[in-house]
């Protein structure tokens, strides 16, 4: 329940930023690759797999380095 | 089966975040878009008290195709074919020191696995709509599941949120089940389903918060660990917090990523990463980061007191850029050293498991050049041999 009330927090807060509103015609830097979530696919899936055999925890979305593992 | 238990919700959300930060830039392609990767894994070898010192080396093969199929739908195709050799840890045993002695399985073991997903995407103006289904294969394991997320963009394209769902089911049928005294057949299934709101906060940083639900139950325990036994049911939840700045200046990006974990068997976790994708000309780019990772124990067991429950790992990447001009393919170089990381399979009983985490996990390989294949060593008796070409 915590977590549903921190993203609600969360929501509010980004909602806050709302205000500042970006034109279409500036937003040349969010669209390249590199401000994607996750600029690496096929990389990020073998990353949470190694992850997932290697630690207790796992999902949600980390963007990080990693490899191929298995327990 | 080597814990190749592919987590649906995990699969769900990176096929999610695999978006652009602006959904408006998630158009239908215009082109197919094909994309392979090679990376070769391989953990150090270890020092048993029994068993065999070698560990796993992994060979991972992953085609993605990504193409229009008409109208305002695309397909994309994600096979990855992995073969693997290596002994695999049974677990651990306390010694007169106090300490946990390895005992790893006798021969070496040599297997492969196949997972095959489609998703279908449905673009509209200010929506983006997928579903997929896939299945994972292995000659003990089987995993089928499915899903379907979306993307809604409003506030004039400044605010996205996005939602998904989905479900596998597992079937788990170990190999030499009576020889070993294993259980001979098992089921599984989870549920999952996420929430995000991203936001652009400045024509150069945008943010994300995600919440994320996946319950899991049936046969959660890993037949091949000696005396494992896991409660049959577990709810995870997650939290994750993103951010991204592009900085002209430098010309690079700025990724920030915080996750909070938390599961109904008492464990929790934090992890962060930061990164810099730092453009080095019009075709270049290095993107140095750096993870940081801490767990608690499950409420079934208990970590060894010389057991580190942080971690921090270093990758290093280096390649094309993937907007770079002329250059159709991207590659990437990646290093990976990383120290122990705590597992929640440590103990159990008088049985202590073997964290596999303290495993040191050597490099993780990825490279390639332009429709080329790169050849090359990094450290000691690692070599490396990996193409990613993307046409």
């Amino acid at each position: 329940m915590s977590l549903i009330k921190s993203f609600v927090i969360m929501a509010l807060i980004l909602s806050a930023c709302a205000c500042s509103s970006v034109k279409p015609w500036e937003r040349g830097n969010l669209a390249l690759p590199e401000m994607a979530w996750l600029p690496d696919k096929p990389g990020a899936a073998i990353d949470a797999h190694v992850y997932h055999s290697k630690e207790g925890s796992s999902g949600g979305a980390m963007a990080a380095g990693g490899g191929c593992g298995c327990n | 089966m080597t814990a190749k238990t592919h987590n649906a919700a995990q699969l769900l959300m990176i096929s999610a975040m695999a978006l652009p930060a602006m959904a408006d830039a998630a158009e239908v392609p215009d082109k197919t878009d094909i994309q392979y990767r090679f990376t070769q894994y391989q953990e150090g070898d270890v020092s048993p008290v029994s068993g065999a010192s070698e560990r796993y080396s992994i060979d991972v093969h992953q085609l993605r195709v990504l193409a229009p199929i008409g109208g305002k739908i695309a397909m994309e195709v994600d096979l990855v074919d992995e073969v693997m050799s290596g002994a695999s840890p049974w677990g651990t045993q306390g010694n007169e020191k106090g300490e946990a002695d390895l005992i790893m399985s006798g021969a070496s073991i040599a297997e492969a696995r196949r997972d095959l997903s489609i998703k279908f995407r449905h673009y509209y103006d200010r929506t983006q709509w997928n579903y997929h289904l896939g299945s994972s294969s292995e000659n003990d394991y089987q995993s089928f599941y499915a899903g379907t997320d979306s993307e809604l963009a409003f506030n004039k394209n400044n605010t996205y949120l996005g939602m998904g769902i989905s479900g596998s089911q597992d079937f788990i049928s170990p190999t030499d089940a009576e020889l070993y005294n294993r259980t001979p057949s098992e089921q599984k299934s989870s549920a999952s389903g996420y929430l995000s709101l991203s936001q652009v906060l400045s024509k150069n940083s945008v943010a994300q918060f995600g919440f994320s639900f996946t319950g899991y139950t049936g046969y959660l325990s890993d037949p091949y660990k000696l005396g494992d036994q896991r409660p049959s049911n577990k709810q995870e939840q997650t939290a994750t917090l993103m951010y991204r700045h592009f900085l002209p200046g430098p010309n690079a990006a700025l990724h920030l990523d915080y996750r909070f974990y938390q599961d109904s068997w008492q464990l929790s976790s934090h992890t962060m990463a930061v990164r810099w994708y730092q453009n080095l000309g019009a075709r270049m780019q290095l993107v140095p980061a750096l993870r940081y990772y801490s767990q608690t124990e499950a409420f079934f067991t208990s970590l060894t007191r010389w057991l580190p429950t942080r971690n921090f790992i270093i990758p290093l990447t280096i390649g094309c850029r993937r907007s770079a001009p002329s250059v159709p393919a991207w590659v990437f170089i990646t290093t990976l050293i990383t120290g122990p990381t705590a597992s929640e399979r440590n103990t159990t009983g008088q049985m202590r498991f073997f964290p596999a985490a303290r495993l040191p996990l050597k490099t993780r390989r990825c490279c390639s050049f332009p429709n080329s294949l790169s050849v090359s060593t990094l450290t000691g008796s690692t070599k490396l041999v990996a193409l990613n070409w993307q046409h």
